[in-house]
């Protein structure tokens, strides 16, 4: 089908350019219910997105796309007709023309795969999971995904990069029955790879945690207290900061910060050093066929360098670094043992952090945490915490120890000070 | 838009008929759920314009069989005539795929004998790519030029047609149906302060949701502009009034998803254990289904082709049923209500909303004001997350304005981020206005996946909560 797509696309002298992205995904799924399996599914698909250039107006001077899917086997003439329809809207762009990135023929990328039947692995950490049920806290709820997905992107301009990934996601549900009541949290893992002691270690965690939230009770007369966050909430924090720093963020001026501004002020805590990186060898260029290379955003506090889209950085009259799916963050001096040390509130699960950069809000409801008041570690359920970004990055704190996941490379923790509690 | 069901289906439809036929020689249940979604979205901002697909679109197909203890589902994109020994094949080794953890063992689905066709149009004119980004580039520019503190303007149309087909050994149903959803965000900054405004709302008219969204994306920034006074609220308890918006949220927050029953089956909703008894205000009732109003998730059929339901989930505050996918019902042995929904053929169906909202009662609105000592009026859905088994809650306003002695003082707060328990804010609930309004713009997930897009709103309702 690509060959199709390609030689209509070159058929077509109103084209421009173009860029084809073929995605190939075989995703291996199961689904268990009070740990027995439900349902099973498998999903095979080959997909096209294409996109379709314009240029038009004086010295042409603008360059209008549109892009479309192609979700099944089409006809010549009915692709023909896609692609004319795609070139009329394109016609009506009037964006400033920028390059197509350029490459210079074919060039693959392959993690090496699994070689036990995705359907194994699943069983396996399904079963992973389950032995660390107890008589009273098991997963009511598990499910297992396992994707080998292969894009490829194509452009008018010589781009030819395959790339092939595979990844495990897991949504657990462990579940406490007790006597007075039945707890329970939603505990997301993805994984690179099969390391069954990881596998064990995360459903230990999981299952001890729901007990603690069992034991949870409500939080009372802590009007303020330090706050350490840890997991997808630090991620989602970093990323929440650096999120306006992208080409196409400046370029709409959703941001007014410029290279060399402090995105903290006043630093009595730790600096902040936020990039992007690749989440494997594998995952070498982005969607408009960028070669991507780990890249800096903040450094020391302070806003180095943008990211994003080739189209924007032209806009910018930058060199696009590209769009990518890993952030990367530098550690902290201080270990978790010290950052626990003083009395603080150690968040275990959010029901979603919740952060508005331009309000300078964070905060969240409180499903389980650890209130730790200087002698004793209490777990604490039923409430929020709430504070502001700015004074918080002032004196932030970003833990010793690091952890190496799919999507984030970073700190551990982080610990918000002086955070309102209620 | 085509106005027609797909005719990329309809072609494939004898394929998928005999595919049905030869699976169903093998398996006690075989059923094809086949998509065809199709649409555009077209954005234009200060700098910019993007044309690109719907973010609904698919097509594919999905193959579901009875293994005799559990379902298993195969699917693809690519299924023709030539190949159906290899779509029996893929179904057939997934059958036999060897596992150590035991299998649920549920029953036969039963279904009764239906042919139906359903077919509801894009009403009024269909615009071309052209007159949508000229209309578009109109509001944009205009917005930008009526103050100089707004620094952006983005305004957006997505259309969508959806064609699906469901066949099984007793059911042989089509549907085709449209929805456009217009949207509008405003940036604006005063100095070093900068806010944002947006909005959306959801028809089923090109025509009449490009003729709305001039005025929409004007309150916008007009909003916009006032969030530039804003700061977040300081954290405490207060009466509030909610917009429809809110109202909507809350609803599906609280109550809805606890009341999916694929979250009974797997015991994670305490809604399970409260059915028939008081969960909220008697002033509260409450309503659920793709039939029940008139919005983005009215559907004919469900993704397991079950017709269209409207359930009555809470009846003057007492919770008198749930909503149910097929194979949740059939575990509990109740009725299916028409709930079956994946976000595309790639993923599993669950137990979703659809058009979810609480009744409207008779309270005045601006009464509701006057009644209020201090508090706020919050407004414009931004995100909320469920906790069905333990009755957390967490749902956040993009702004309120806050109410002292039953008058606006003027003043507004952003982000309004509320939490606490379930059943305290239900029963807090101390008036429901006669106003209603759904809105048919957003999109939902279960846990922290699985999106689809749902409507929900309802009357203004006071209450008491926990901000902060």
């Amino acid at each position: 089908m690509i060959k199709q797509i390609v030689t209509a696309l070159k058929a077509n002298p109103s084209v421009s350019g173009w860029l084809v992205n073929e995605t190939v995904t075989v995703s291996s799924q199961v689904f268990y219910v009070m740990q027995k399996k439900e349902t099973t599914r498998r999903v095979e698909t080959r997909e096209y997105q294409v996109t379709v250039y314009h240029r038009h107006g004086e010295q042409n001077a603008f360059v209008g796309s549109s892009m479309f899917a192609v979700s099944r086997k089409l006809t010549k003439a009915e692709l023909a007709r896609k692609i004319e329809e795609a070139v009329f809207a394109a016609r009506f762009v009037k964006n400033k023309a920028f390059d197509l990135v350029k490459g210079a023929g074919k060039r693959t990328w392959k993690e090496k795969p699994e070689t036990a039947d995705p359907y194994v692995i699943l069983d396996d950490i399904a079963n992973t999971f389950f032995a660390a049920a107890t008589p009273v806290s098991r997963f009511n709820a598990l499910e297992a995904f396992h994707a080998r997905q292969t894009i490829r992107i194509l452009n008018s301009e010589g781009v030819d990069f395959t790339k092939t990934q595979s990844k495990i996601d897991i949504e657990a549900i462990p579940s406490h029955d007790g006597p007075e009541r039945k707890v329970e949290l939603i505990r997301m893992f993805t994984y690179k790879t099969v390391d069954l002691d990881l596998v064990k270690k995360d459903a230990a965690v999981a299952i001890a945690d729901v007990a603690l939230r069992y034991d949870a009770r409500k939080l009372e007369n802590v009007p303020k207290a330090d706050v350490i966050l840890a997991g997808d909430d630090v991620e989602d924090f970093l990323r929440e900061l650096i999120g306006d720093f992208s080409y196409d963020g400046v370029y709409r001026k959703s941001t007014d910060k410029k290279i060399g501004d402090a995105i903290q002020s006043e630093i009595q805590g730790d600096a902040l050093s936020i990039g992007w990186t690749l989440s494997s060898k594998a995952d070498a260029f982005d969607r408009d066929g960028v070669m991507l290379a780990p890249v800096r955003v903040v450094e020391a506090g302070k806003l180095v360098g943008y990211y994003g889209s080739n189209q924007y950085a032209q806009y910018l009259g930058l060199q696009p670094v590209g769009v990518f799916g890993t952030i990367e963050a530098a550690a902290g001096k201080t270990t978790i043992a010290r950052m626990k040390a003083k009395p603080h509130l150690e968040i275990i699960a959010l029901s979603g952090i919740q952060i508005d950069i331009y309000s300078g809000y964070i905060g969240g409801e409180v499903r389980l945490a650890v209130w730790f008041d200087g002698k004793n570690r209490i777990p604490v359920s039923g409430f929020s915490f709430s504070g502001n970004i700015d004074k918080a990055l002032s004196d932030l704190v970003l833990s010793k120890e690091t952890v190496q996941g799919v999507r984030y490379h970073g700190p551990k923790c982080i610990l918000l000070k002086g955070m309102d509690v209620l | 838009m085509t106005g027609k069901f797909s005719k990329y289906l309809k072609n494939r439809k004898p394929a998928l008929q005999e595919l049905v036929r030869l699976l169903g020689e093998k398996y006690a249940y075989a059923s094809v759920l086949a998509t065809d979604v199709a649409g555009t979205s077209i954005s234009v901002d200060r700098s910019t314009t993007s044309v690109n697909p719907s973010g609904l679109t698919e097509c594919g197909f999905v193959v579901k069989v009875f293994d005799g203890r559990a379902y298993v589902e195969y699917a693809t994109n690519e299924i023709d005539a030539k190949h159906l020994e290899d779509v029996i094949f893929a179904v057939d080794r997934l059958v036999a795929a060897q596992t150590t953890v035991p299998s649920v063992s549920v029953g036969l689905l039963k279904e009764e004998p239906i042919v139906k066709r359903f077919n509801r149009k894009n009403v009024g004119k269909d615009l071309s790519a052209e007159a949508i980004i000229a209309l578009l580039k109109g509001f944009v520019e205009t917005t930008i030029a009526s103050d100089p503190l707004i620094v952006n303007v983005r305004a957006g149309i997505e259309t969508t047609e959806i064609s699906k087909l469901f066949l099984s050994k007793a059911k042989d149903l089509e549907q085709y149906y449209t929805w456009s959803n217009p949207r509008s965000y405003v940036l604006a900054r005063r100095g070093e302060v900068t806010k944002y405004a947006y909005d959306g709302f959801g028809d089923n008219s090109v025509e009449r949701a490009l003729g709305a969204l001039g005025d929409l994306i004007g309150k916008t920034a007009k909003l916009a502009i006032e969030l530039l006074d804003a700061i977040p609220p300081k954290p405490g308890y207060y009466e509030i009034v909610t917009d429809p918006s809110i109202t909507g949220l809350i609803a599906h927050e609280a109550f809805g998803h606890g009341v999916e029953m694929d979250m009974f089956v797997k015991d994670r909703a305490a809604a399970k254990d409260y059915m028939g008894k008081r969960v909220a205000s008697p002033l509260v009732s409450m309503r659920d289904g793709a039939a029940s109003a008139f919005s983005v998730a009215s559907y004919f059929f469900d993704d397991d082709g079950v017709l269209a339901g409207n359930t009555k989930i809470i009846d003057k505050g007492i919770l008198v049923a749930g909503i149910s996918d097929v194979l949740s019902a059939l575990q509990l042995g109740k009725t299916p209500t028409g709930n079956s929904r994946r976000e595309s053929y790639k993923r599993k169906a669950y137990t979703r909303m659809t058009n979810t909202f609480f009744e409207k009662g008779k309270s005045h609105f601006d009464e509701m004001i006057v009644s209020v000592k201090e508090g706020y009026f919050i407004a414009k859905t931004n995100n909320g997350m469920e906790d069905p088994k333990n009755w957390g809650i967490q749902c956040t306003a993009h702004y309120g304005r806050e109410i002292k002695d039953g008058k606006f003082t003027g003043k507004i707060v952003s982000p309004v981020v509320m939490s606490g328990y379930v059943i305290d804010l239900l029963e807090s609930i101390s008036a429901v206005s006669s106003d209603f309004d759904v809105i048919g713009s957003g999109s939902c997930g279960k846990g922290y996946k699985e999106w689809v897009r749902v409507s929900d709103g309802g009357p203004c309702l006071k209450a008491k909560v926990k901000i902060g």
